[in-house]
């Protein structure tokens, strides 16, 4: 045995054989890969191997159900719409079948249903890896101590996050693109599939760099520790809010009309109608109501508002959440780097290492006690930062 | 081979680690002692650029870790004391991925992975997910990807967790002849009976510092004790664990409050 792990151990790269040699090998082994792709592709097994998305660890099946299921309603709607535009109740045979479009808001609630699905359903995904977004202690103790940069690291978990989220994207909204041209007969092809495929990838990026954001400044702002605590709550909160929305969607089509006429505030501070307005804008060029304008207007600030918070605050996050992994349970006290120098200073003048007290007793006393000093300073000073 | 100079590393102004200095040369098993908080640790850590110390260097071929880190990292093999894996993969997958993220060329990581699965008793779990295995195959899997890539230094945490009497005795005969290849050992255990086994020579560190830095036997003889373990608990022992004993047991028979 210990002569087999020597010739194991000293075996090196082997030699190149001759083709009759390598085919009575067997099959063909995968092709190398870069370091980065493989950690791209690392990240994104991942995404859908943990115990939410693949209880049954069956990830490649779970990962096409859920692309079906995200996919395919887009479709559906779009399909259920062309007896809307095509009716064929009075339709007598020898009679021109009467092609009149339905009323225009009526239009306004179709176009609405795909960018409002759009921001839900990315929203939920969005939700559902919260956790993967930023690296756990096995990313850490695995990955970090392979020869791979950190730099790397981080590009990788950034171009697999990008990567998901592109993928969902597309696959939430490509379908419904192939069957509403010939569903809603447009007067002008090019605007309407221009107008629907702008707004709808822009709410469904809104929605994932949202969440990713607001995730990435709570992290920044309360530290792993603190984070998990209202990370449950805020992602039940927002499946309940985004799901709210979707199932809402029939009572809220029906007051569309009135919310939009009267520039009522629910409108403006409903990120969906925002990019309805980018819908109908493009869709309607400047004959468009002066509310799209504004909604559209709205919209685009807030995707690229949402887009450039995103950016800084994540690898500020990422570098946070990583720190305190190596660090453990050591971390806990360091909620923010607000107060770190405040901490030092305590530590330097009043505190005192806990074994430089007399006896283990008081020295445990001591511990606790410089411990409830610190954290209680912590708590005021990361307050007034905060406040 | 590996060097420590001067390490200090505090948290929260608490130090944790004060002027850690040892060296572990080639060929040598060295054993890394200390109880619970005393700064492994954290000295593991910076070792393995997880962690940056607040001053002093780590110098590996008289090279400073932190000029390139990513070197350095090809160099070593580390098994950490929890069994960090990646559930849903096989055993085999996370050699693979293991192998390949390291620059093992494919058919390579293939003979390896497999061989090494093989003589480590896995072979018939190479394809089931991790997450089916037991704690002691989770170790082996651990040492087949430390030990996959030849390296010059490696880092045991606690190998010999959850691993078999026969697995243990088999971990013990590789490390001596991985000793013997001129490879570097820095072995952190609790067992001291098995340190004093496999190790040349043991450092002992309590509170921060480095207590000891010498041969078991040469320890055994000047303190005039029978075994390393009277020799620990001579040095970082505070408390009369007999005396606690006996306390834990009183509260343990307490009926009414």
């Amino acid at each position: 045995m210990k002569g087999e792990f020597q010739r194991l151990l000293m075996m090196s790269e082997p030699e190149i054989l001759a083709l009759n040699a390598q085919a009575a090998l067997g099959p063909v082994l995968a092709p190398e890969r870069s370091q980065l792709s493989l950690l791209v592709r690392h990240f994104l097994e991942r995404f859908f191997n943990h115990e939410t998305a693949s209880p049954d660890g069956d990830a490649k099946g779970r990962l096409i159900l859920i692309a079906v299921a995200t996919g395919i309603p887009g479709l559906i709607v779009a399909l259920y719409l062309w007896p809307v535009y095509h009716p064929f109740i009075g339709w007598l045979p020898g009679r021109a079948l009467n092609a009149d479009p339905p009323p225009n808001w009526l239009q306004v609630n179709h176009h609405f249903f795909f960018v409002l699905y759009s921001f839900v359903a990315m929203g939920i995904v969005t939700v559902f890896e919260w956790d993967l977004f930023f690296p756990d202690l096995l990313d850490v103790f695995v990955l970090a101590t392979l020869p791979i940069r950190d730099r790397k690291l981080f590009l990788a978990r950034v171009a697999a996050i990008a990567t998901f989220i592109v993928g969902f994207l597309l696959d939430a909204n490509f379908l419904a693109p192939l069957v509403l041209p010939a569903s809603f007969d447009p007067p002008n092809l090019p605007r309407l599939l221009a107008g629907h495929i702008v707004a709808v990838l822009a709410s469904g990026l809104f929605s994932a760099a949202f969440i990713l954001a607001l995730q990435g400044v709570l992290l920044s702002v309360l530290g792993e520790r603190f984070f998990r605590r209202p990370s449950l709550i805020l992602q039940g909160l927002s499946i309940t809010v985004l799901l709210m929305l979707l199932l809402l969607f029939p009572a809220l089509s029906g007051a569309v009309p009135m919310l939009l006429q009267s520039r009522n505030p629910f409108v403006l501070y409903c990120p969906p109608f925002w990019f309805l307005g980018i819908y109908q804008r493009v869709l309607e060029g400047p004959a468009a109501l002066p509310i799209y304008g504004r909604l559209a207007e709205t919209g685009c600030a807030a995707l690229l508002i949402t887009n450039a918070a995103a950016a800084p605050v994540y690898p500020l996050a990422y570098v946070r959440r990583v720190g305190q992994l190596v660090l453990g349970p050591c971390a806990h006290g360091t909620r923010n780097w607000a107060v770190r120098p405040l901490d030092a200073l305590l530590h330097a003048t009043v505190l005192r290492p806990p074994w430089a007290a007399p006896s283990s007793t008081s020295s445990i006393k001591h511990c606790c006690v410089s411990r409830a000093i610190a954290s209680t300073w912590s708590s005021i000073a990361e307050s007034a930062f905060l406040l | 081979m590996l060097e420590l100079q001067h390490l200090y590393r505090s948290y929260r102004g608490i130090p944790a680690i004060e002027d850690v200095s040892f060296q572990v040369a080639p060929g040598e098993i060295v054993g890394f002692l200390g109880p619970n908080g005393a700064g492994k640790s954290t000295t593991v850590k910076i070792i393995t650029g997880l962690l940056r110390a607040n001053d002093g260097r780590v110098l590996f071929e008289g090279q400073d870790i932190a000029k390139d880190m990513v070197a350095f990292r090809a160099s070593f093999g580390y098994v950490p004391e929890e069994a960090h894996l990646y559930n849903y993969m096989s055993g085999l997958e996370y050699l693979q991925l293991v192998g390949r993220l390291r620059g093992l060329g494919e058919a390579l990581i293939e003979v390896k992975a497999t061989r090494m699965l093989k003589l480590l008793n896995l072979d018939s779990w190479q394809h089931s997910p991790i997450s089916a295995y037991s704690k002691g195959m989770r170790q082996r899997v651990l040492i087949a990807a430390a030990l996959l890539h030849n390296p010059k230094l490696l880092i045991f945490d606690e190998p010999l967790s959850g691993l078999d009497v026969v697995s243990g005795r088999l971990f013990k005969d590789l490390l001596e002849l991985l000793a013997a290849q001129g490879k570097a050992v820095l072995y952190i255990s609790h067992v001291l009976e098995v340190v004093e086994q496999v190790c040349n020579r043991v450092i002992v560190i309590a509170k921060g510092r480095v207590l000891a830095d010498a041969r078991p036997t040469d320890l055994t003889k000047l303190m005039s004790l029978p075994n390393l373990d009277r020799v620990f608990a001579q040095l970082v022992e505070q408390q009369d664990t007999r005396a606690l004993a006996h306390r834990i047991a009183e509260v343990m028979q307490t009926a009414h409050a």
